[in-house]
């Protein structure tokens, strides 16, 4: 991991087409300001982990056939 | 007199070797997060399973999803696209929008991050829903007391 240290105020550039200037620094907390292309996520790195993990999660436990179908029953009924 | 489509082979764990054409795939205009070897999916629709429809990796051939329609899921849903997601898909209406679901404790559909397709243009992204309420596992069934 790169570390570097920065000032309010002052940015860091990623490439052509990102910037993240320091707005704010206090005591346990950093503002951030990002400017990137905007079909670029930019997430937080929490929602970014679940983002990851519910993807990887509907590939465990995969059903059979039958499960499938005694479930589009049961939620007929719920829907009923 | 049209030329017969090109037929691909897509190995798949589940459910063997499948022959589809080029127009039976799906171009992903983002990789899923956590499979970014996937760059095109299959939808599959296996008898009696409706409304559920797998999703099949045409690239990786252990990932397959089952997805279930997000309005069948919670009649009510609602997608709110997040800036990003609305500039990349640009022009066209979703025809389908569906939930990843899984089974670690219970099904559970995905309803904060689900699959849009337009089968016209065949393309598909996993748009991150901004609408409040709806989460990454959220019960398939009602739940009974």
């Amino acid at each position: 991991m790169l570390v570097l240290s920065r000032r309010r105020g002052e940015s860091l550039k990623l490439g052509d087409d990102i910037e993240i200037t320091i707005l704010r620094a206090a005591t346990g907390q950093v503002s951030l300001g990002i400017v990137a292309p905007r079909t670029l996520p930019v997430l937080r790195g929490e929602l970014a982990a679940a983002l990851s993990s519910g993807n990887l999660a509907a590939l465990q436990f995969l059903p059979e056939k039958e499960v499938l179908v005694n479930l589009g029953s049961a939620k007929k009924e719920d829907l009923s | 007199m049209s030329a017969m489509p090109t037929l691909l082979t897509v190995r798949t764990q589940r459910f063997g070797d499948l022959q589809v054409s080029e127009e039976d795939r799906l171009r992903l205009l983002r990789p899923l997060a956590g499979f970014p070897e996937t760059r095109h999916l299959l939808r599959l629709v296996l008898e009696r399973q409706e409304p559920f429809v797998w999703l099949q990796s045409a690239e990786e051939p252990s990932v397959a999803f089952a997805c279930a329609p997000c309005s069948w899921v919670r009649p009510g849903f609602v997608l709110e696209w997040p800036v990003w997601d609305r500039e990349l898909w640009g022009e066209g209406s979703a025809t389908e929008v569906l939930a990843l679901v899984s089974f670690q404790k219970g099904p559970a559909a995905n309803l904060a991050a689900p699959l849009v397709l337009e089968h016209g243009n065949r393309r598909a992204l996993q748009v991150l829903n901004q609408a409040h309420g709806f989460g990454f596992a959220e019960p398939l069934l009602l739940q009974r007391g």
